[in-house]
């Protein structure tokens, strides 16, 4: 008797279990926590430029192109295809069947209106700057749009993989209101919206009718978590699943945990020692182009990525990434020689070195601290003594940096907006006018303004390629390296970092 | 009775008022929020129109004054950010904090009291020495690296607790006890002066003399009498929780209102910090207030002399 | 508490305070190895009795290869400066407040008296990030931060001494013979208050020093590549986990110096003010 029930009492454990550990085969299942360090100001992708914001949009909506994860390059999304009927007219071909999460059906006239909002001025969006290059948007059929261009743009589909740009509904965020539309976002995404406690987590759901199929996962919460360590420790006890940042020290202490490994590939962002040639912010001996050859002999940029970046970084020898078009891979670096730097500076009139400033900020760059610091060290072993500069507020640091107020060397990075072309770094550190140009030359004023207008690329990297070589020359900057985004995984999860720096979680799958 | 609160609620406002035109212009000084709201790629023209258009282009004078017509009415503003109004930001975050400090209370209370009781009682004995080593000590540890410590202790090495965030009963533990053993210390050591204070009292001499039990002296007579220090600390121990919170809240991603006001100064978004700032200063003078009057009601000898203190 | 305890409390103190200034002081002398020039090859390297510790670097080394030995010997300047100035700084304003409160009375007792409720209803940390974000971080800055928000202390407890000697005959003959203000303040108030403030400063100096290095911690006090023990506790805290002592140290060094400062003061209070006039309500919590 006894037995017997039990057998049933198993068999009906058994039987639940079973029906928990899994329902048919690509369901979306389980839950996944990924820990940020800050969150985004809103939901409504057209109203912000945080990457953690564009992280959580992609996962709510959908952009008409997007970047394929190998080759980085422009693939169809949304848009089924983008091509020039004339030099200054672009048809896009929109897939179909495609609904918003409310039912709304996504139409030629969800991409007007998307670009009609981006561009109307009393929406106040900061991607504004962005699109306009576009003279109008036009609805040929449901599923056909014609966009007309003020001059010839060849970054179209660099650009329309923006991360902020992506689809809204129509008929929803006039009915509801931009403000409603920030805290209740619906798009096509492969996920939809939950619940956002701000500055706490956002919680979103599967999407089964995703029209690029449902996503492995069922539930993702994005868990806002400032303080690293208590990342480290959350993912080590179980907590979290994912971490989007960690610094390079921790990485043996997650390896050898046994729970998490680490997924760092490169990124487009680099990282250099912007010199004030200029003397834009006053005179100082960097007006001299012997003083900058000798700091860029001064500093030895393999021992600060081998030591201080665990090798997780490339160097660029030209400042641009080796990711991004343009790229030379014939240029090379200074070598480092204390040696002939002490020369150099000799020569240019400072036998016993000179004080200058070194600017930094908080934020992008891994480990910058620690970097700015080893910098400060070899500069000061060829008698270069620098008076650190630390601004903790980006805000602030933007502000002296456009005011013409940042003295010195700066160590500045750039992430491109995404966008895998050297005019995205270079156009607004070298072209005269710009808000960041500490150093101009005529011939550089050219060369970008020529690559920028033509569509023809090999032609492009003929200029870039020349602009590298005369920067190197002139040494303007001290070009670093590429940064990497050293991101950690639990091994419950097929999960990797992606170049572009926006995690894909609706991609990920259970092991 | 009724004129010494309105007295104290006159002041209460005279204090928000002057901190808030503290907050105003220490953050008008320097500082723009305008460069984190665009794109780093926006040009000059851009940063320009933005600011007008948020009224950051006008005197000082101007934007204060406003605000402060706009306070009156509770509006406290938009966050420079979210375009959600301040005031409501404040509210949202305001029941985790009032929950963290709490419970830090608690905990640091039911540390603080008895051990203060126990070493004023056995003074100069072992128990007394250790005690007050061990709250000097607890003064000088900073308060992040307990944190830490215990998380690495219950969360990751023994996984007996969660490590962060807010939700369950569970996850209020470590962050009440890091909270509380901040605020431990110093109460103990101001709950043993009281105490001591007291007990050598007359009439707690007397009470002796007259075989009155010792555990009722302690409790009905000299824990009574201390609690007027004690309440008047715990009013002023209030300011001191918000400091801790801020750490605290920080190091287990507790979404309070002190990490949201650390943001907010960080990120120059004015509004909020004013919200947050006025807010948090009006619950400690309040607080303040409420411990005060909690002590004329404990002793009315000192209701008309507590002014002098 | 036994009188002989006591002073051995007091002398501990007094020996723990006397090393630190010494190694403040010092330094130069003291420390093996310079505490700012990065050497980046020697980074992380553990403490001497740790596998793959050197008695090159005793404590260890922290991520930039500088020793932590010779950064904590160091870091003892800041703090116990920054210490010392912010209590100057703070007692100075406090004690003027003080007796122009408890002097004149009236309105400007009133005035100061608002004023200190605003600063003490003032969540310390708050005003410390809002002032440093508006004036830059900086050492200086610092202590004037500290400063502004410590002098309140003082300031009920000199106020409250005064008021008591103001009305006491001795006084108000003086001032029916015409001696001016200042000297009846300097001859008769200040004096009796001299013992109190004496062990209120030396307490307060060992408040200073966790308030710097609360400040430093969040980066808004002693910038790097400057050694202060806060600053280098905040570096560390990433490095809990992997490498204990980076953080580990400068709390020790903040915590010893601490206890040795509550010690002295305490011990002192026992021997200068055994009547204790400051009560649990005069002793500011911030």
């Amino acid at each position: 008797m006894k037995r017997s029930r039990v057998l049933l009492v198993l068999a009906l454990v058994w039987g639940l279990i079973g029906l928990d550990a899994g329902p048919a085969a690509g369901m979306p299942k389980g839950r996944v926590v990924v820990a940020l360090a800050t969150d985004t100001s809103t939901m409504d992708p057209h109203m912000h430029t945080e990457r953690m914001g564009i992280i959580m949009n992609q996962h709510i909506f959908d952009t008409l192109l997007t970047r394929d994860t190998k080759t980085y390059q422009p693939i169809a999304h949304l848009a089924e295809s983008v091509k020039s009927v004339n030099p200054t007219t672009w048809e896009l071909k929109l897939r179909r069947g495609v609904k918003f999460h409310n039912g709304e059906p996504f139409t030629a006239e969800s991409v007007k209106f998307s670009f009609d909002r981006v561009l109307n001025p009393e929406q106040k969006s900061p991607i504004r700057g962005s699109f306009t290059w576009a003279k109008s948007v036009d609805v040929v059929d449901d599923h056909t749009v014609r966009i007309t261009t003020h001059k010839p743009y060849p970054l179209i589909h660099e650009i329309l993989t923006f991360g902020n740009f992506a689809m809204v509904p129509p008929r929803y965020v006039k009915e509801k209101g931009d403000a409603y539309f920030a805290k209740n976002p619906v798009g096509t995404g492969p996920y939809r919206f939950v619940e956002w406690r701000k500055g706490e987590r956002l919680t979103v759901e599967a999407n089964e009718q995703y029209w690029k199929g449902a996503p492995a996962i069922k539930t993702i919460v994005f868990r806002i978590i400032p303080e690293t360590a208590t990342q480290i420790a959350e993912l080590l006890s179980g907590g979290v699943d994912i971490l989007r940042a960690v610094p390079p020290d921790q990485i043996s202490v997650i390896g050898t945990s046994g729970v998490a490994r680490v997924s760092a590939t490169q990124i487009l962002r680099v990282v250099f020692l912007q010199m004030d040639g200029d003397g834009r912010a006053g005179k100082t001996p960097l007006t001299d182009v012997r003083v900058r050859r000798a700091i860029n002999h001064a500093v030895n940029v393999d021992e600060i990525i081998q030591k201080v970046l665990g090798g997780l970084a490339v160097r660029t020898p030209a400042g641009t990434n080796p990711m991004a078009f343009g790229f030379d891979p014939a240029i090379k670096p200074y070598a480092f020689d204390p040696d002939r730097a002490r020369k150099l500076l000799t020569d240019a009139g400072f036998p016993n070195g000179f004080e200058i400033t070194l600017n930094t900020y908080a934020g992008s760059v891994v480990n910058v601290e620690q970097v700015g610091q080893a910098v400060m060290g070899y500069l000061s072993r060829v008698g270069i003594k620098v008076r650190p500069r630390h601004f903790a507020d980006v805000g602030q640091y933007l502000a002296t940096f456009r005011g013409s107020k940042l003295d010195g060397i700066t160590m500045h990075s750039w992430g491109y907006n995404s966008v895998f072309d050297s005019d995205a770094v270079y156009y607004i550190h070298f072209h005269a006018g710009e808000p960041y140009t500490y150093n101009t030359a005529k011939e550089m004023d050219q060369w970008l303004e020529e690559a920028r207008a033509t569509v023809d690329a090999k032609k492009r990297q003929e200029l870039y390629s020349r602009f590298e070589r005369f920067i190197v020359d002139q040494a303007y900057w001290v070009p670093m390296y590429a940064q990497f985004t050293i991101e950690a995984v639990s091994n419950k999860l097929n999960y990797e970092a992606s170049g572009d720096e926006i995690m894909r979680v609706h991609a990920a799958t259970w092991k | 009775m009724q004129v010494y609160i309105l007295h104290r609620l006159f002041q209460a406002l005279f204090v928000c008022l002057g901190i808030s035109l503290i907050t105003f212009f220490l953050l008008h000084v320097v500082g723009d929020p305008v460069l984190l709201l665009l794109p780093q790629a926006a040009s000059d023209a851009d940063v320009a129109l933005l600011k007008e258009q948020l009224g950051l282009d006008r005197p000082l004078a101007a934007q204060y004054l406003s605000f402060l017509t706009d306070a009156l009415r509770g509006d406290f503003g938009r966050s420079l950010f979210t375009q959600d109004s301040a005031f409501a930001l404040i509210l949202e975050r305001l029941p985790a904090t009032l929950e963290l400090t709490l419970a830090g209370m608690l905990v640091g209370l039911g540390i603080a009291i008895p051990l203060g009781v126990i070493s004023a009682v056995k003074r100069g004995a072992l128990t007394d020495r250790l005690c007050t080593v061990g709250a000097v000590a607890g003064q000088a540890m900073p308060i992040f690296w307990l944190g830490i410590m215990l998380i690495l202790v219950f969360a990751v090495k023994f996984r007996v607790l969660p490590a962060s965030g807010r939700g369950t009963l569970w996850h209020l533990i470590l962050p009440a006890v890091t909270l509380g053993a901040y605020l431990a210390p110093l109460t103990m050591r101001l709950t043993r002066s009281g105490m001591l204070d007291v007990l050598t009292q007359d009439y707690i001499r007397t009470a002796r003399a007259k075989g009155v039990r010792e555990r009722v002296v302690l409790f009905k007579h000299a824990l009574r009498n201390a609690a007027i220090p004690i309440v008047t600390i715990l009013g002023v121990q209030f300011g001191r929780l918000l400091g801790g919170a801020v750490v605290t809240e920080t190091v287990f991603a507790w979404p309070g209102v002190a990490s949201l006001a650390v943001k907010a100064i960080r990120t120059y978004d004015y509004p909020v910090v004013q919200g947050a700032v006025v807010f948090l200063a009006l619950v400690v003078v309040l607080a303040n207030l409420l411990a005060d009057v909690a002590v004329t009601f404990l002793d009315p000898r000192i209701r008309l002399g507590r002014e002098h203190g | 508490m036994g009188r002989l305890a006591r002073l051995r409390f007091l002398a501990v103190g007094a020996t723990i305070v006397l090393a630190a200034v010494l190694c403040a002081v010092m330094a130069p002398l003291l420390a093996p190895h310079d505490p700012y020039l990065p050497v980046v090859s020697a980074r992380l390297i553990p403490p001497v009795w740790d596998a793959g510790g050197t008695w090159q670097y005793p404590l260890g080394t922290d991520p930039l290869g500088r020793d932590l030995l010779s950064r904590i010997i160091y870091g003892a300047r800041v703090s116990i400066s920054a210490g010392a100035l912010a209590v100057v700084v703070a007692m100075t304003f406090g004690v003027l407040m003080g007796l122009l409160a408890g002097y004149y009375g009236g309105l400007v007792d009133s005035i100061i008296g608002n004023l200190v409720n605003v600063i003490l209803a003032y969540p310390f940390l708050l005003l410390a990030l809002a002032a440093i974000a508006a004036l830059g971080p900086s050492f200086g800055n610092m202590i004037v931060v500290l400063g502004l928000t410590g002098w309140p202390v003082y300031t009920r407890v000199v106020r409250a001494e005064t008021l008591k000697v103001r009305e006491r005959e001795f006084v108000q003959a003086a001032r029916a013979l015409g001696l001016g203000t200042a000297r009846i303040i300097r001859a008769h108030v200040l004096p009796n208050l001299l013992n109190t403030i004496i062990v209120m400063a030396s307490l307060e100096v060992a408040r200073m020093i966790i308030l710097e290095s609360f400040l430093s911690f969040l980066g808004l006090g002693i910038q790097p590549p400057t050694p202060s023990w806060g600053g280098m506790l905040g570096e560390g805290r990433v490095y809990m986990l992997t490498h204990w002592w980076l953080a580990a140290f400068p709390g020790l060094a903040i915590f010893i110096t601490t206890l040795g400062i509550n010690l002295f003061g305490d011990g002192l209070r026992d021997v200068l003010d055994p009547h204790r006039v400051l009560t649990p309500a005069g002793v500011r919590a911030e």
